[in-house]
């Protein structure tokens, strides 16, 4: 927590802490007054706190769904969004300030102005701002020192006033958790270090029998643009540095969406399902909603600082996110004029654009970094803000996050939409970040779009740091959106996509992306041969912890290691793959295959420097799990090494898999035999925003990790299930780990994480736009009258 | 004594009402005031002013900690990293009551210097 609160305004019960604890039988109905709505508005809230907000109006629709998210959720509000634009400092002092300067040197306010712009000018998605700004600040005008959220008062700071760019600082968040992650400093180190042959064996740009998200043989419209050549190669930014200091490559990070056409569901509708992965935190990062109002009755879930619902339904259509991955985020060298406050650019001098940032800290003067920005976009590192391992090059980053664009609208116009075509004109509208957006309707069609705004790339383009000072290597061309890769109603009856590899090589334009391919195999092999499915089938699949990496890989591993009275073997050999809860097997086998994946890496790579390495050196990014265990499969591995597969400090395939082994059971012996459950060691964890672990929750006893479709990791994992059968009548079903209130203090505040760690799911009560009978028979009422 | 018994039950009822409605300083103004009014030996009202404030806010802190189950004082028990919830109530009424205490016997002193001149 750093710097302890003044104890009294904590500590007295008027209006401390006890203040927010919830009376398990509160009653959360009254009768209100207000002078801001243009005409009554009925909220109906069910045991599980979902409201149901029933207005006459746009305006009042969003006014109250702003009041909403703000009464149960404001803290997290209020921090996501400074997080989004480097405002932490000035509320925790100091020690975020690097992850301020961060934040602010990769423009996110800058995005977010930008944002706006496009979002204000059109009226639609300005009255949705505007009316949902509004209800934001008419719950923090009502606040007081006891009504204040609790962690307001741990921090000692108070609410500022909520605003249009801050919605439009929390899409850019999610803009960044999304599109944020880029190997292109690692790529390009690699690039000149590796065996030109090498690198592009143990890096490609699709790993061999991706099952694409497009399904093979789609075929796709004729592009109307025509691919740019690749330029000559002072294109590209060369490093010169000897070392890098290794990141981790994350294994299965992404998400899971599909649909099935009726052919192959039980009920003969379709049936869509959705379970984005994202970090997990409380307050939960989604709020669940229905909203109706004349045009509109949705359900689903909300981000808590932006109108409208995301990822739901509504009386005619169903949809899902995952990340789509492609790359919309470029970096550049800058060559700066010596002694000028400018840069080169085909040969002339242009100045910077400059930007100071000034950033406010708790109990300090305040900082200021001014920002450089050039044609390309800021100048996120140099000098003063070194690159990973030291990169002291000023790089420029060009983000399609910066551009304007109205997301919102796509919000809008989708959650409104009533057909397919209406769904497509609804998500042109979506620039960044880039999603896979699966649909199904009740007319039994389904859907998937690889949706997102896109550059006309030549070959390789982005995937290396460019060049800055050649034009060449500028973003031209945007694909014009409806030549996005999609597919309506394919032969095969379903869709799926799982941030696996998005089209096969006949997709006309070229694109680079993080893929991978795990769950979509799993899936794909599901999927492809149920026939009559049911929502429970579906739960089933969404929960489900089988490994396709360790069905793989385990029986060549036991080829390797022979002792015969072994119980850690004895217990792999009798292994299922799947990493249930409580399983040993999942343990040892993630261990080893931990320790192993690193080894094997590291030998690999070395073995393929075009000069010699040392042991110590370390990587900047592996090869792909996914691709080390094709290898596995190859009888020819040893000599896939390369030229320096003789050295003598080169360990064979056997000889790692051997010495993996032994590291294995030396971390298996560090941990007691009654934790050695897999749920106990990965110990998921939904980790309080402000990361205090007394409103946190951990060990919890939920199997999965990246390389399965339950993907429930340490921190990160499935932050939304939802299954919506699309027939005459809708069955919806979801669940999120977190609870609708944002209080610790409250019984809503994590009541869903049970049901969530244990594969359950809440039926989902979608009221149909005309009744007014069942909402009377909700516990909570809010009646909210208009007042002269 | 029973100077003792009127000043913490007026400490009490006078700190607990206006702390509806004012912050949580009104405690310190309270006491200022009762103990002006009262005079009472030093050790008295020390012990009058806890007492007054500890019974007040554990009281308070008890009703609104039995209707949520305890679910918050757990909490913020584990926070302050005590073992158990009744633990964080005790410490923070004791908080409020050192906090009453000494400021009724500051003005119990300053009352003394100037009714010796």
């Amino acid at each position: 927590m750093g710097s302890l609160p003044a104890l009294a305004p904590l500590l007295n019960p008027f209006t401390g802490a006890m203040a927010n604890a919830e009376s398990l039988n509160f009653n959360f109905s009254g009768t209100f007054k207000n002078n801001q709505i243009h005409d009554a508005v009925q909220v109906a809230f069910d045991d599980r706190l979902v409201p149901h907000i029933k207005a006459h109006n746009n305006h009042d629709l969003y006014f109250i769904q702003g009041y909403i998210h703000a009464y149960f959720r404001l803290w997290q509000m209020d921090m996501q969004t400074r997080a989004a634009a480097g405002n932490i400092s000035e509320v925790v002092g100091e020690s975020a300030l690097i992850f301020d300067r961060t934040q602010r040197r990769k423009g996110m306010v800058f995005a977010a102005e930008n944002g706006l712009k496009a979002a204000e000018a059109d009226s639609r998605s300005k009255e949705m701002l505007d009316a949902y700004t509004e209800g934001v600040n008419k719950r923090i005008a009502e606040l007081n020192d006891a009504s204040l959220p609790l962690e307001y008062k741990l921090m000692a700071f108070q609410p500022t006033p909520w605003t249009n760019l801050r919605t439009m600082l929390l899409l850019k968040y999610m803009a960044d958790d999304l599109t944020g992650e880029t190997d292109d400093l690692a790529l390009t180190y690699l690039k000149d270090k590796l065996i030109p042959a090498s690198f592009k064996w143990l890096f490609p740009e699709k790993i061999n029998d991706a099952k694409s998200l497009i399904p093979a043989g789609t075929v796709f419209p004729k592009a109307s643009l025509a691919v740019p050549a690749v330029p000559n190669d002072s294109v590209w930014q060369h490093f010169t540095l000897n070392d890098f200091i290794a990141k981790q490559h994350e294994d299965g990070i992404g998400s899971n969406n599909w649909a099935l056409s009726g052919a192959k569901t039980a009920s003969g509708a379709a049936i869509l399902c959705n379970d984005p992965h994202l970090g997990l935190n409380l307050p939960s990062l989604w709020y669940e909603v229905q909203l109706t109002a004349p045009g509109i009755n949705v359900y689903g879930v909300s981000l808590p600082g932006c109108p409208g619902v995301v990822l739901g339904f509504n009386d005619s259509i169903s949809w899902g996110f995952t990340n789509n991955y492609r790359d919309v985020k470029d970096f550049y060298a800058i060559k700066q004029v010596p002694h000028k406050n400018a840069y080169y650019l085909a040969g002339k001098e242009l100045p910077f654009t400059l930007r100071p940032e000034i950033i406010k800290i708790k109990g300090k003067p305040d900082f200021i970094d001014t920002v450089r920005y050039t044609i390309h976009g800021p100048i996120m590192y140099d000098a003063s803000f070194p690159a990973e391992a030291g990169l002291k090059l000023p790089l420029a980053m060009c983000w399609m996050a910066h551009r304007p664009s109205n997301e919102i609208l796509s919000v809008y116009l989708l959650n409104r939409a009533t057909s397919y075509n209406a769904f497509v004109s609804a998500i042109m509208y979506y620039t960044c970040p880039a999603q896979n957006m699966v649909y199904a309707d009740r007319q039994g069609n389904i859907a998937l779009w690889g949706q997102g705004q896109f550059i006309n790339k030549w070959p390789e383009q982005g995937r290396y740091v460019m060049n800055g000072a050649d034009t060449a290597a500028l973003w031209h061309q945007l694909i014009p959106m409806n030549e996005n890769p999609h597919v309506l109603n394919p032969a095969q009856g379903y869709l799926c996509s799982a941030n696996q590899n998005i089209t096969d090589s006949t997709y006309p334009y070229y694109y680079n992306q993080l893929a991978v391919e795990f769950r979509s195999w799993r899936i794909n092999d599901v999927l492809s041969k149920l026939n009559q499915a049911t929502v429970n089938d579906m739960f089933l699949l969404q929960n489900d912890n089988y490994s396709i990496l360790a069905q793989q890989v385990v029986p060549k591993f036991l080829t390797h290691v022979n002792h015969p009275d072994d119980e850690y073997l004895a217990t792999l050999k009798n292994w299922n793959y799947n990493l249930s809860a409580d399983s040993k097997a999942a343990t040892i086998f993630q261990i080893w295959w931990y320790y192993f994946y690193n080894d094997y890496c590291n030998n690999l790579l070395r073995a393929n420097t075009i000069e010699r390495f040392n042991a110590e050196n370390r990587f900047s990014l592996n090869p792909a799990p996914e691709l080390v265990m094709q290898l596995l499969d190859k009888e020819e591995l040893q000599l896939q090494y390369g030229q320096h597969k003789s050295a003598s400090n080169i360990l064979s395939y056997p000889q790692l898999v051997a010495n993996s082994y032994l590291k294995t059971i030396d971390s298996l012996k560090k941990i007691q035999s009654n934790q050695l459950a897999w749920s106990q060691v990965k110990n998921t964890t939904i980790k309080h925003l402000a990361k205090i672990p007394a409103f946190s929750y951990d060990k919890l006893n939920i199997g999965g990790w990246g390389n399965t479709v339950n993907a429930a990791k340490g921190n990160h994992g499935p932050s939304w299930r939802m299954v919506v059968q699309m027939g005459k009548q809708i069955d919806a079903y979801g669940v999120y780990p977190g609870g609708q209130s944002g209080n610790p203090g409250s019984p809503f505040y994590g009541n869903f994480i049970n049901h969530w760690v244990q594969g359950k799911y809440f039926k989902l009560n979608f009221l149909p736009s005309n009744d007014t009978s069942y909402q009377s028979n909700f516990k909570h009422q809010w009646i909210i009258t208009k007042s002269p | 004594m029973k100077q003792f018994l009127k000043a913490t039950c007026l400490l009490a009822l006078v700190s607990g009402m206006a702390q509806i409605y004012l912050p949580w300083w009104i405690v310190i103004v309270s006491a200022l005031i009762v103990s002006f009014i009262f005079t009472l030996a030093p050790a008295q009202a020390f012990f009058s002013g806890f007492t007054a404030i500890f019974v007040l806010w554990l009281t308070i802190a008890l009703f609104r900690d039995f209707n949520n189950a305890h679910i918050l004082s757990s909490r913020m028990a584990q926070l302050f990293h005590l073992p158990h919830y009744s633990l964080y109530l005790i410490v923070s009424a004791m908080a409020g009551g050192l906090m009453a205490a000494c400021t009724a016997l500051s003005m119990c002193l300053i009352k003394r210097i100037f009714y010796n001149n």
